[in-house]
């Protein structure tokens, strides 16, 4: 059977953790990966006009018994703090948030390298687990353990994705 | 004389029934209790800014066999217009977005908002919500909230209302708390187990 790209590994992550509703604002890097969320059977995709939004959009899903993940960048993380902080701690409202780390090591885009430091540096002070996932085989493992990790702690769970890794 | 949220509350409340509310900040979850009584928790308090909506839209797509009533404030939901069009382009037919626009705001030390120059419902329709309405009177309140109700698609009503006087007595109820109320409430409703038993996987 022929490798799966990066992308299509993430999106059996998903299915296989049981999310079926996925928030998403695009960019580049996450160009495949959104389109292929958007046509998988038994996921609601739900396309954002801001980031913060998702964390709304996804407390509400949980709540209603759903299994929310969110696809964004780190500077729509960056923009939806308030929701995170007000929702998703406060009231311990468990997300999957797949982020593009953009400016992760081997870019070329001089504008990217602060938004990954400071995502990296905001999701450490807010005391949020953080993972990393950089190859596509273990895309699927680091998604279902991330996801098992939202479950058992009632926390979002980041995990970011070396734009390497989106490219497929 | 302007109504005040607090009779329109009163109004929603035989509407509302088995149905879900998703509420912004504090006060109005008060007033709700306050009309409903604690024993049904079928109302989950949204303290983020502008979110109200979006918990809603969550609620609605995971529900869709149940109204979802969702209460705004005027400076709530100028922190995030364009959530709006978010709702729209999903358009769950049981969502029912109430603004109360008191065109202040009050938990701030009623300082004006600039909604006075703001048609939230043009807004709304602009950005293809197709029901919207504008209220201004207890009659025109219920008339309108009784026709969203039978309609399958998203409505938005804008009730324009009095700045509160006084704020209702805080309750105690933290975040968490109502979380899980609303949850087991839920639970018994839907009768499925909404929060997973992680162990017996």
């Amino acid at each position: 059977m022929a490798n799966l790209s990066g992308p299509e590994e993430i999106v059996k992550g998903l299915k296989e953790s049981g999310v079926d509703i996925v928030s998403t604002l695009p960019e580049n890097a996450t160009t495949k990966l959104v389109s292929l969320i958007s046509k998988e059977p038994g996921i609601i995709h739900v396309p954002l006009a801001r980031e913060e939004e998702g964390f709304g959009i996804s407390s509400g899903a949980y709540l209603g018994g759903k299994k929310p993940a969110m696809v964004i960048q780190n500077s729509g993380f960056l923009n939806s703090l308030g929701a995170i902080t007000e929702l998703n701690i406060m009231c311990q409202i468990p997300v999957l948030v797949l982020i593009s780390h953009v400016g992760h090591p081997g870019e070329r885009y001089v504008i990217h390298p602060p938004l990954a430091r400071m995502a990296e540096a905001v999701t450490k002070s807010i005391e949020l687990p953080c993972l990393l996932i950089e190859r596509p085989e273990n895309a699927r493992d680091v998604i279902k353990n991330a996801q098992l990790l939202c479950e058992v702690s009632k926390l979002p769970v980041f995990v970011m994705m070396a734009p390497r890794l989106l490219r497929g | 004389m302007i109504m005040n949220s607090l009779d329109c509350i009163k109004v929603l409340k035989p509407i509302v029934g088995d149905n879900l509310l998703v509420v912004w900040g504090t006060t109005k979850t008060i007033e709700w209790l306050q009309v409903n009584g604690k024993d049904k928790m079928n109302v989950f308090t949204s303290y983020a800014m502008g979110e109200a909506a979006m918990v809603g839209l969550g609620l609605a797509l995971a529900l869709p066999h149940r109204k979802i009533f969702v209460l705004d404030g005027d400076g709530a939901l100028l922190m995030n217009l364009g959530s709006l069009t978010t709702l729209a382009n999903k358009a769950p037919k049981n969502l029912i977005h109430i603004l109360f626009d008191n065109a202040s705001y009050v938990s701030g030390g009623r300082l004006p908002t600039f909604s006075k120059a703001t048609d939230f419902a043009a807004i709304a329709k602009a950005a293809s919500i197709k029901f919207t309405r504008t209220v201004k009177s207890i009659g025109d309140f219920k008339t309108a909230v009784e026709a969203a109700v039978k309609q399958a698609q998203t409505a938005f009503i804008v009730a324009k209302v009095a700045v509160d006087e006084k704020f209702p007595p805080l309750g105690t109820m933290d975040g968490l708390e109502n979380k899980y109320l609303f949850i087991r409430y839920l639970e018994s409703i839907e009768k499925k187990q909404i929060l997973p038993d992680i162990l017996k996987r």
